[in-house]
């Protein structure tokens, strides 16, 4: 008999694929093969996401094709969407199981006692950091490994559906943490990135003093790592600690993502965030300042309940000021079960629309310019992937994709590269010499993998 | 905005089910459902339903059946199956036909259900079938607010769950694994009772007895409980005779506020008969318990939950746990005929006992436990007990009535404003079930609050 199969398709951030390749693990570790997701599988996983009306919707598409292309497969909901609207996913004809963010690590032991019956399972989520079952195996042919250190949020920002379906913020602990870490290292991959549901609240529930710095510095002593790199941070969460361990610490990538979401301080306040426009700017002007040619980005969002005119320009006159690298522009969408659903009338779409469009090009310009300061300098790259071939592409440490002539064996490899011409899509360069920091492990298996 | 939604619950069963059933109601509140007069004028129908035994579970699907047939051509209103039931019919171990049911919800998800149900109102049926709610192994369903005004007597759950595997019983694979509540949210719970009115409590658990959060067992539950000012009585059932210790009968003593009462479920008085049930003790291991809980507790009441009729249970066995029953000289005691539960281990043993055979046995049970019940009734003629008054005499509006903290009931002649309040009476005459005594005035000799 052959293996059964189960495949995967994810929707969201970081955190939802950093947690489909764990339960890729758990169903490979159950003697299941992955498939593509466009194949025939035995079992289908859909991992939702509900951080927008747009993820709502792209997530009921996927529930959907994968009920169509596999009628005879368990087709399986879980994430974030499962969490928050359960009922609304069981009704889906051919769905067979909707399952919570706290129990989707039981997924096999859930699908293998279905009984066609569409159901639900959410279990509590947990006050504690839940640990994958998984088997720690090397994953696919990556640089960079996703490392998820915490999960939930206790805040309360006013749009957000996220921590209702995350609930409390809570920690990994550090002797899971580096264990994964190593594992990681040791099966080649070089860049850590940490990532979170609120990355700056680390270590508050585990009492023993720890926090993000620390867990920055140690990652980064750790045998075998080139790069240590933040994702997403609150703005009341970066210290004057970690600012310096960013500045000063080589192998610290000078990369910082902070969610602004409006400029303006009546919107903040009724989104329930924790700062106010000045700390923003303070701290925005203080990490270009103490950190040269630092990669900083913002979340914004537009379209906000009440958001006005004036509003808006506030918003757009201060991202005009700070020295950001780039932007990530949302348009607002109201989510059930949160204070801002109830906030009055949503600002008309084509107004949202107009907004997002004017912040979009007002990051790419933004963009551009940092890109631009760069044309002329040497910066370390490490590789990923095969753009061309004979031509790799890789992040700098400060957030700059460039591309550059190299061989598929100088993937996963850091180089000093030279920029040398920047366009609007494009930043390339010449390399110069590779840099040895720390002995490389060689992963053979790389070339095979491209070739295959 | 929306005309406010109303919901009707209908609880079949045990006091777990009674305490989850307050739980639903506290959620369905503060989710703004109001509670409807009767079935018929409600937009969710919920029945919380029982699976202990065949009967019970066929009541419940008679009411289901009934209440689906209220349905409009719109489908309202909506229709719920929770309960033990509805756990085993997410096993797949139900009896009954689920078509005119819209939700069947586990007892594991009700931390959830509410909002479900809130959420589906209006929503028609897909072709998928009934929603099913599975039952999680880790949720205790209890963080549902307590708030307002609350009973003078109230349950509150310290855990969920059994990992006894008793061979008659439905509870493990209804009711999953044990888990214990944190001690804090139990503490919690009953201060907020004691807040809204509450005076006695009873702590339910499957097996009190393995209750564990960190370093906290049962006892510490009762330490903690025993603190909370305006609690006068604490109850709990069940122990297991298995598990329990000497530690708690002097924690018992200890805490004036728990009641010398003990419900120790003994099933059966013949050693055989308990080995092929699971229950891990024999006669020899109860009577210790039973000695040591009379002598660390002096005028304990115990009572007792016993069983005809489970299968291998011959002739012989049944006389010789009919002499256990009369040597242990309960204070009271439930009977049952056994009921063979799809799925247990018990329903597949040899020796299934019949009918007619069940109902000799019980009989002849009841009689043995009726003299000692009436014995133990004639031992409190002419003392003094302090009763909790917790209303008017169904049979005699002119008598209040209430319970000793033996739990047993007493009406005495009293005014209405005593209700909610602690008396002493003196007990004067007595019946199978009640008795009959006269107040002592406070300050008159003796008559203190509490022994």
């Amino acid at each position: 008999m052959s293996r059964a199969t189960v495949s995967f398709e994810t929707v969201g951030c970081r955190l939802n694929q950093y947690e489909s390749d764990a339960l890729e693990r758990v169903f490979v570790d159950r003697g299941y093969t992955v498939v593509p997701f466009h194949r025939p599988a035995d079992v289908c996983v859909i991992n939702t996401c509900t951080v927008t009306g747009r993820s709502d919707h792209r997530s009921r598409q996927m529930v959907r094709r994968a009920c169509r292309t596999n009628p005879d497969a368990t087709v399986v909901v879980t994430g974030c969407y499962a969490q928050n609207h359960p009922a609304a996913l069981a009704s889906i004809p051919g769905v067979g199981l909707v399952v919570g963010n706290a129990a989707k690590m039981r997924l096999p032991d859930l699908v293998s006692g279905a009984n066609g019956r569409a159901t639900v399972v959410l279990d509590p989520l947990p006050e504690i950091f839940q640990e994958s079952p998984a088997s720690r195996g090397r994953m696919g042919g990556r640089t960079r490994a996703f490392l998820k250190v915490q999960d939930g949020c206790d805040m309360s920002c006013a749009y957000c559906a996220v921590r209702i379906a995350r609930g409390r913020s809570r920690s990994r602990t550090w002797a899971a943490v580096q264990a994964e870490a190593r594992g990681a290292l040791e099966a080649g991959y070089r860049e850590i990135v940490l990532t979170g549901v609120n990355l700056g609240s680390y270590g508050r529930d585990l009492g023993d003093s720890a926090d993000l710095t620390g867990l920055v510095g140690r990652l980064a002593a750790l045998p075998g790592v080139a790069r240590v790199r933040l994702s997403s941070v609150e703005p009341q969460e970066v210290t004057e600690d970690l600012i310096e361990m960013v500045a000063s610490h080589p192998k610290v990538c000078r990369h910082f993502h902070l969610p602004l979401q409006s400029g303006s301080e009546p919107v903040l306040r009724r989104m329930n965030r924790s700062y106010d426009p000045d700390h923003y700017t303070s701290l925005v002007r203080s990490l270009a300042d103490r950190i040269p040619d630092c990669g900083i980005g913002a979340d914004v969002m537009v379209g906000f309940p009440g958001e006005t005119e004036t509003d808006f320009r506030r918003t757009r006159t201060l991202l005009e000021s700070l020295p950001l690298t780039y932007l990530h522009v949302f348009s607002y969408s109201p989510r059930p079960n949160t204070a801002a659903a109830e906030m009055g009338p949503p600002v008309p779409a084509h107004v949202r629309r107009a907004r997002s469009q004017a912040l979009r090009d007002l990051g790419k310009d933004k963009n551009r310019r940092f890109r631009n300061r760069a044309a002329g300098q040497t910066l370390e790259v490490l590789f990923e992937t095969e753009a061309a071939p004979g031509r790799l592409v890789g992040l700098t440490d400060n957030y700059i994709r460039v591309e550059a002539d190299g061989t598929c064996e100088d993937r996963n490899r850091v180089f000093r590269v030279r920029i040398d011409r920047v366009t609007e899509a494009r930043t390339a360069g010449c390399v110069e010499a590779e840099v040895h920091r720390k002995a490389v492990l060689t992963r053979p298996e790389v070339c095979e993998e491209a070739k295959g | 905005m929306c005309p406010p939604r109303s919901f009707f619950i209908e609880t079949l069963g045990c006091q777990m089910n009674v305490y989850d059933s307050e739980l639903l109601r506290r959620r369905f509140q503060s989710y703004g459902f109001r509670p409807a007069p009767s079935a018929d004028r409600a937009d969710v129908i919920l029945v919380n339903a029982c699976s202990i035994r065949k009967r019970a579970e066929a009541r419940a699907w008679a009411r289901l059946s009934q209440y689906a047939g209220l349905k409009g051509d719109n489908g309202h209103p909506l229709v719920v199956l929770c309960g033990c039931v509805a756990s085993r019919v997410v096993k797949g171990l139900g009896e009954g036909e689920v078509s005119g049911v819209d939700v069947v919800a586990g007892c594991g998800s009700y931390d959830h259900l509410v909002a479900i149900l809130d959420a589906q109102l209006g929503v028609r049926r897909g072709p998928n079938g009934p929603l099913v709610l599975a039952d999680s192994p880790t949720a205790t369903y209890h963080e549902m607010p307590a708030a307002g005004e609350a009973p003078l007597r109230a349950f509150v759950s310290i855990s969920r769950g059994c990992d006894s595997h008793c061979a008659y019983c439905v509870v493990p694979s209804a009711r999953g694994p044990h888990r214990s509540r944190p001690l804090r949210q139990i503490i919690d719970e009953v201060a907020a009772l004691a807040t809204g009115g509450t005076q006695e409590v009873t702590l339910l658990g499957q097996n009190v007895n393995i209750y564990r959060d960190g370093a906290a067992g049962f006892c510490e539950v009762l330490r903690a409980v025993n603190e909370i000012p305006s609690i006068a009585r604490i109850r709990f059932t069940s122990p297991h005779p298995r598990d329990m210790t000497g530690e708690v009968l002097r924690t018992m003593a200890a805490c004036e506020r728990v009641c010398e009462h003990l419900h120790l479920p003994l099933q059966s008085g013949s050693d055989p008969v308990l080995e092929a049930m699971g229950r891990g003790y024999t006669t020899s291991d109860y009577r210790g318990v039973v000695d040591e809980a009379r002598r660390i507790l002096p005028g304990v009441a115990i009572s007792t939950d016993l069983m005809v009729g489970f299968p291998g249970e011959t002739d012989d066995r049944f006389e010789a746990s009919l002499r256990f029953v009369e040597e242990m000289a309960f204070d009271a005691a439930f009977t049952f005929k056994y009921s063979p539960r799809p799925g247990t281990a018990a329903s597949r043993l040899p020796g299934q006992v019949p009918e007619e055979v069940k109902g000799a046995r019980l009989e002849r049970l009841l009689r043995v436990q009726n003299r000692a019940t009436d014995a133990s009734n004639r031992r409190l003629v002419g003392q003094r007990a302090d009763v909790l008054v917790e209303g008017l005499d169904r049979r005699k509006p002119s008598l209040l009535t209430g319970r000793t903290r033996t739990n047993r009931l007493v009406s005495f002649e009293g005014p209405d404003s005593l209700v909610g309040t602690l008396q002493t009476v003196r007990i004067e005459s007595v019946g199978r079930w009640i008795a009959f005594g006269r107040r002592v005035e406070e300050g008159a000799a003796g008559g203190g609050e509490r022994p």
